[in-house]
């Protein structure tokens, strides 16, 4: 084998093996997900608790001036309840794409990855006709201190949805490509975390903001 | 070249392998997803149909009982490194101690009668505000 042909597999070799041999036998790539979600855990504390301060504030205080519509009194339970049910739908073809990308089969696991993101698009359109009815109806961001800590939590959660379909699609167009190979299915696994992550938070947004009187 | 190549594939499906056995099988992620579907039907059932507090802790148990399965079997958590839900367990204990901190010390847990945090319904009156005491005039000596 000639000198020229070596360095860039020797690389790839070196990168797959410090993936598995840290000192704590995690990757570092993993290990980031994890800390990193965990202080998404005090982004999403952080709005939950803001809209819980404020939920039942619109325009009871007059130094607080705006619309009294309080975003509780319009939330359409039917239909939040069937986006959340395309969301939890959305875990599970993430978990099945994983599963196929850990077997290395890259097609069925770009189906299951593509499928993930078309859930969560569809999710986030409902979150977008959610937001257009709630401004007709008259409550706006700046309509009272409850619509802004509303908007501002589900707005970060569809912030982050976003985001994560654009990971789904980036690692799908990735395998098509010929640049995932199963040495690299971990990546697959991370995107999963993040995804889940997602899910975990709406499972508390639903609860606490739309069905918690 | 290729020897390399192909050696790291074989390195990592064994890898992969090894992981594989912590990881359930796609029936078991079937029922799993089955669950978390009634759960959340169980969850608009009891918003629909409870009132009160009774609704409040049922919700809440729901919600706890969804998040623990997502994060253990659909996160892996359950099979994964004790250092990893170590390091998501301190997240949610900061979150939770740093905002029911900010909860208590807003007044949230307790009715203040300041209308700023803990403030009346809008469908219900402002409680009356209080007056000022009669002022005391002393009777000066010699009248």
């Amino acid at each position: 084998m000639s000198a020229a042909t070596i360095p860039a597999p020797i690389e790839d070799a070196h990168d797959d093996h410090d993936a598995h041999t840290t000192t704590t036998g995690i990757s570092n790539e993993k290990m980031a997900m994890w800390l990193f979600l965990g202080t998404e855990c005090l982004l999403f504390g952080g709005l939950i608790s803001t809209y819980l301060l404020y939920k039942n504030k619109p325009g009871s205080n007059p130094d607080l001036a705006g619309s009294p519509v309080k975003p509780s009194d319009i939330f359409d339970i039917p239909f939040t309840s069937a986006t959340s049910f395309v969301l939890l739908a959305s875990s599970l073809t993430m978990v099945f794409a994983v599963t196929e990308a850990m077997r290395g089969n890259q097609q069925k696991m770009r189906l299951w990855l593509v499928a993930t993101a078309g859930l969560g698009a569809l999710f986030l359109g409902g979150q977008v006709y959610e937001f257009t009815a709630f401004v007709k109806e008259g409550m706006g961001f700046t309509s009272n201190v409850a619509s802004s800590a509303f908007f501002t939590l589900t707005g970060f959660h569809g912030a982050h949805v976003t985001i994560g379909i654009l990971m789904l699609l980036v690692t799908a167009g990735l395998s098509w490509r010929g640049r995932l190979p199963a040495s690299k299915a971990e990546s697959v696994e991370i995107v999963g975390l993040y995804w889940h992550f997602v899910d975990v938070v709406w499972i508390l947004i639903f609860t606490v903001v739309y069905l918690m009187k | 070249m290729t020897d390399v190549l192909e050696r790291n594939d074989q390195i990592a499906e064994a890898d992969h392998d090894a992981h594989d056995d912590h990881h359930p099988s796609n029936a078991t992620y079937w029922k799993v997803g089955l669950f978390l579907a009634v759960v959340t039907a169980l969850e608009i059932v009891a918003y629909e149909m409870i009132e009160g507090p009774l609704a409040t802790a049922a919700l809440l148990i729901m919600m706890v009982v969804k998040f623990i399965v997502v994060v253990g079997m659909f996160m892996h958590l359950r099979f994964d490194n004790k250092l990893l839900r170590n390091l998501f367990l301190i997240g949610i204990f900061l979150a939770s101690t740093c905002y029911l901190g900010a909860f208590a010390a807003m007044g949230h847990f307790e009715d203040s009668g300041t209308n700023v945090i803990r403030d009346v319904p809008a469908d219900q009156p402002m409680p009356p505000q209080p007056t000022a005491p009669a002022p005391i005039i002393k009777e000066s000596k010699g009248h």
